[in-house]
C-alpha cells in the first residue's frame, strides 16, 4: 500500500495550557513495497509522524492517506479501526507490551483481535516466529517474560507481524540492543521486506542502516520533513544534515577523510562497506597505486 | 502526551499569580478552613453567596483559565449529580412538590440536594485552585513542614512526605506508560471503547500486566538510583528550599479570619 501525506500538521494537547505543535506541513510520498526510513534529531517528530500511518494519531490539519483510506481531521478514531490490522506497527522497546502467560498466545493475540480462528492464528503466530528467527516449536510454550531481552524483543516484533500487515512500521527496533542484536535485528527486517510486497518505515538513528537498506530517507528537523529522496540524494548534502544534528555513515565519513589524501578521488556515490571495498578492489586490479 | 493531560485534575499549572506566590502551608490550611466554613454554615443564601465570591475571587486571582478548570471538574459532574438526586428523593419534609407510585419529592429535599451538591461543587473548586498553582514538590513540602511536630512521636514524616512526591511525581510517569502500552495494543487489534463493560474490563488486561511489570522496573531502578547517590532517609538531611512567609500570606489570613467573622456574625 503506498501512503501519501499532504500538509499535515499535529498538535498534542489540544485546548489544553499544554498544547504543543509537533508537527507542521509535513508533505511525503512512500510507493508502495518502498523501504523508507525517518532520521532525524531526538524530538524532531519522527515518533508522532510515524503514529498518523496506522490511525492512532489523527491530523489536526492535513490529510494522510494510506492506501484507499483518508484520514482529515474530520475521521473519528472509530473509522480506522480496520487500519490498524493492514498496518503493523512495532514501537520502541516493544517488549514492554507483552503480557500474556505463553510466547504463543501473545504473538496469537494480534490475530485473534483482529477476528482470525484460533487454528489460523496459531498458524500465522508460528510462522511469524520463524520470520523472525526464533523456533517455535522450542519457544512457544515458555513465558515470555523468562526470555532474554533480544528474544522478548524479537517475540514482540512477531506478535505485530503476525497479523499479516501490508504495511510494517518500526521505531528504532534495534534500540538498546547489543552490536550482534542489532544488526540481526537489521538484517531480519531487511530479508522480511525482500520476501513481501510490504511497504516498510523505518525510523532509525543508525545512519549505516540507511546507507544499507533505504529506497527512500526521509530527514525530519523540528516537525516537519526537511529533505527526502534516495540515500545517495541525501547523504550527498552533509552540510545540511549536520545543521539537523545527523552524521554520516561511517563509510561515507571515511571516504570524506580518505578523499583528502587521494590523488584520484573515491566517487562520493559509495555508501556501504560492500561498495567500498568492490571500489577498492577494482583499483588494486588496475594497479592504481593509492589503493 | 498522557491521558492525565486529556482529563486535568489538578494538574500544577505553574503561573506567576498572588496565590501562586502563596506559602504551601498557608494554601493547605486556607482550604482546610474553607472546608469547615462550608460544612458549618447554615442553608442561608447569603452565607453561600459569600462562600461562591470567595471561589470566584480567589480564581480570578490565580489567573487559571477557567476553561481548563471547568474541564478538570467533569469527572465530578457525576457525583454531584448522584448526590443531587439521592438527597432530591430521599430527603422528606415540607410541601410535597411531585408524586409518582414510590417516589415522591419534598420541598426539603430540593433544597438539601441543592445546597449539599453546591457545598461539594464549592470545595471540589476550591481545591482544584490549590493542586493547579502548587508544584507537587512545594504541596509536599508543606505537608512535611506541618507534619514535622509529629516526628516527636516516632512518626516517619520525612519519609511519608518522601512518598507522596515520589507518587506524585510518577503520575504522569505512569500515565504516559499506560498510554504508550494502550497505543501499543491498539496497534495489534485491542479495542478498548467497544462492547460491553465486562468485555472493555477483560480488553484492560493487556495493559494491566505490562504496566505492572513496567511499575515494579520503575520502582526498582529507582531504589537503586536513590541509593547509589546516597540517600538514607531522613536522619541528618537538610533542605535547599526553605518555606518562608510572607506579607501575601500575613494578608490572606486577615481576609480569612475577617470572612469566618463576617459569617459568624450574620
Amino acid at each position: 500500500m503506498d501512503i501519501i501525506i499532504e500538509k499535515l500538521s499535529f498538535v498534542y494537547g489540544h485546548g489544553t495550557p499544554f498544547a504543543k505543535k509537533a508537527l507542521h506541513d509535513v508533505n511525503v510520498h512512500i510507493p508502495s513495497g518502498t523501504f523508507a526510513c525517518v532520521i532525524g534529531a531526538t524530538g524532531s517528530g519522527k515518533s508522532t509522524l510515524i503514529q498518523h500511518i496506522n490511525g492512532l494519531l489523527l491530523p489536526s490539519e492535513g490529510m494522510v492517506r494510506v492506501g484507499d483510506i483518508r484520514m482529515t481531521p474530520k475521521t473519528k478514531p472509530s473509522e480506522v479501526a480496520s487500519l490498524r490490522q493492514r498496518v503493523g506497527m512495532v514501537f520502541q522497546y516493544p517488549e514492554t507490551q507483552l503480557f500474556e502467560a505463553t510466547v504463543l498466545q501473545d504473538v496469537m493475540y494480534g490475530p485473534l483481535q483482529f477476528g482470525m480462528v484460533p487454528k489460523q492464528a496459531k498458524q500465522k503466530a508460528l510462522a511469524a516466529l520463524q520470520d523472525v528467527g526464533l523456533d517455535g516449536d522450542e519457544i512457544s510454550a515458555r513465558s515470555p517474560f523468562a526470555l532474554s531481552g533480544g528474544q522478548m524483543r524479537r517475540v514482540a516484533i512477531a506478535g505485530v507481524l503476525a497479523s499479516d500487515p501490508d504495511v510494517l512500521i518500526l521505531d528504532e527496533p534495534s534500540a538498546g540492543l547489543d552490536p550482534g542484536g542489532k544488526k540481526e535485528i537489521l538484517g531480519l527486517i531487511a530479508a522480511m521486506h525482500g520476501r513481501s510486497q510490504r511497504t516498510t518505515v523505518l525510523v532509525t538513528h543508525h545512519m549505516e542502516d540507511v546507507a544499507c537498506y533505504a529506497d527512500l530517507v526521509l530527514v525530519m528537523h523540528k516537525g516537519t520533513v526537511v529533505m527526502q529522496g534516495t540515500p545517495r540524494q541525501v547523504f550527498s548534502q552533509h552540510e545540511n544534515l549536520q545543521e539537523y544534528g545527523l552524521d554520516l555513515p561511517p563509510v561515507i565519513r571515511w571516504v570524506h577523510r580518505f578523499n583528502q589524501v587521494l590523488k584520484r578521488p573515491l566517487p562520493d556515490t559509495i555508501l556501504t562497506m560492500e561498495e567500498l571495498v568492490a571500489e577498492l578492489d577494482r583499483r588494486k586490479k588496475e594497479g592504481d597505486e593509492d589503493a | 502526551m498522557n491521558l492525565l493531560q486529556k482529563m486535568p485534575i489538578g494538574q500544577y499549572v505553574p503561573g506567576e499569580s498572588v496565590i501562586h506566590r502563596l506559602d504551601p502551608r498557608s494554601k493547605m490550611l486556607m482550604l482546610l478552613w474553607y472546608m469547615v466554613l462550608v460544612f458549618t454554615t447554615g442553608e442561608k443564601w447569603f452565607d453561600y453567596m459569600i462562600l461562591t465570591f470567595i471561589v470566584v475571587a480567589v480564581i480570578s486571582l490565580s489567573k487559571i483559565s477557567v476553561r481548563y478548570l471547568l474541564d478538570g471538574l467533569k469527572p465530578f459532574l457525576w457525583i454531584l449529580l448522584f448526590t443531587m438526586l439521592l438527597h432530591v428523593f430521599t430527603t422528606k419534609g415540607g410541601e410535597v412538590w411531585w408524586t409518582w407510585s414510590v417516589f415522591e419529592i419534598h420541598e426539603q429535599g430540593v433544597y438539601q440536594g441543592f445546597y449539599l451538591s453546591l457545598r461539594l461543587l464549592l470545595l471540589v473548586m476550591m481545591a482544584s485552585v490549590v493542586t493547579l498553582t502548587t508544584s507537587p514538590l512545594d504541596l509536599t513540602d508543606g505537608v512535611e513542614r506541618m507534619l514535622s511536630p509529629l516526628r516527636r512521636i516516632g512518626v516517619p514524616v520525612h519519609e511519608i512526605a518522601l512518598m507522596m512526591s515520589m507518587a506524585l511525581r510518577f503520575i504522569p510517569t505512569l500515565g504516559d506508560e499506560t498510554e504508550k502500552i494502550m497505543k501499543a495494543q491498539a496497534a495489534r487489534g485491542a479495542r478498548f471503547y467497544e462492547g460491553s463493560v465486562l468485555r472493555r474490563l477483560r480488553n484492560l488486561v493487556p495493559v494491566f500486566v505490562p504496566l505492572l511489570v513496567a511499575t515494579f522496573r520503575r520502582a526498582e531502578e529507582l531504589a537503586v538510583a536513590m541509593e547509589a547517590r546516597g540517600y538514607r532517609g531522613a536522619e541528618g538531611r537538610t533542605k535547599r528550599r526553605q518555606l518562608r512567609f510572607t506579607t501575601a500570606d500575613v494578608w490572606s489570613a486577615v481576609v480569612a479570619v475577617l470572612v469566618s467573622a463576617v459569617l459568624l456574625a450574620i
